[in-house]
């Protein structure tokens, strides 16, 4: 799991910019303060770990219950339309020979 | 037929359920409503203590206000520890696709729930403070110092993450709120001590101009 570091000095230019920083970095290369981690999508200081702040990972955990709904929603209607397929196909492949 | 008959089924209970949430949300609603009216009927009786003349009943409505706005503050602040552990134990995280509605409700709860509780200690401690009960006054104080140091300050990160109005850094509304930590243990010596010396401090205004 990559987490990203911030500098949460407010004074700097690199918290304005909302500047990140790779995991292995220790200081704000703008001002020199510790860094800290922060959520890739809105720059809150996280104090535990993750990716996300609080909302941010309820909001992508949501977005992948809905993907998941979606999903499962659309697999269903493919298989009751393939079983109606198979079902009607198998009966005019029966009925062929009738017909010739 | 069984598939219709199914079908109505749950259509009855989807109905049912949605009756039960409506009804557990009013009365969840009427709780609220509750310990935020003894915040107001505290306040209307001090108000209405001072326009009234005869001393006894002053007493009195001044009593029963304080008393009111104690227990608006204490229901409130359970209130909001509660709202705080639901958080921090990840409850929401149970219901699926709901996630962000629950948190933003509960949050949107320990904002009005604090606001209360910060006006209604307030007033305790300005009645106090009228009345000539400096002691009174300054366990207030004291009280609200507690509150702040053990329920929002200890959540202030969390509390940050889950609001999005706030930036999480020491500017943004969670963490300046731990600031309203007050050190009122100097002030409770100073009024227990018998000999009280108020020492008055004369700051030079710098000019910016």
């Amino acid at each position: 799991m990559v987490r990203v570091k911030g500098c949460v000095n407010e004074k700097c230019a690199a918290f304005k910019k909302k500047i990140t920083y790779k995991e292995s970095e220790e200081y704000c290369s703008k001002c020199g303060q510790t860094l800290s981690y922060v959520c890739k999508k809105c720059y809150t200081p996280l104090e535990e770990k993750g990716k996300y702040c609080a909302i941010h990972q309820a909001e992508k955990d949501d977005k992948a219950d809905h993907t998941k709904k979606v999903v499962l929603g659309v697999s269903g209607v493919v298989l009751s339309a393939g079983a109606v397929v198979f079902t009607k196909g198998k009966d005019i492949v029966k009925n062929i020979p009738k017909l010739k | 037929m069984q598939m219709k008959a199914l079908q109505n089924q749950v259509e009855v209970l989807t109905d049912q359920i949605l009756a039960i949430d409506y009804n557990v949300k009013d009365v969840l609603q009427g709780q609220q409503n509750d310990r935020i009216g003894l915040y107001y009927s505290g306040l209307a009786l001090f108000l209405e203590a001072q326009n009234v003349n005869d001393e006894k009943i002053k007493k009195a409505l001044i009593a029963q206000s304080l008393r009111g706005l104690s227990e608006a503050t204490f229901q409130l602040t359970l209130t909001l520890q509660a709202d705080i552990r639901y958080l921090i134990n990840g409850e929401y995280k149970s219901v699926k696709g709901k996630r962000v509605e629950l948190i933003e409700k509960r949050m949107k709860s320990i904002h009005q729930s604090f606001a209360f509780i910060h006006q209604s200690t307030m007033l305790r401690a300005g009645i106090y403070c009228e009345l000539d009960e400096v002691a009174a006054m300054s366990t207030v104080l004291g009280e609200y110092s507690y509150f702040i140091e053990e329920t929002i300050a200890k959540n202030a990160g969390l509390l940050a993450q889950c609001d999005t109005s706030d930036s999480g850094t020491e500017s943004g509304i969670w963490k300046s709120r731990t600031n309203l930590k007050l050190d009122v243990v100097d002030l409770a010596k100073q009024i227990k001590s018998p000999e009280k010396i108020l020492y008055l401090g004369v700051e030079t205004e710098v000019k910016t101009w």
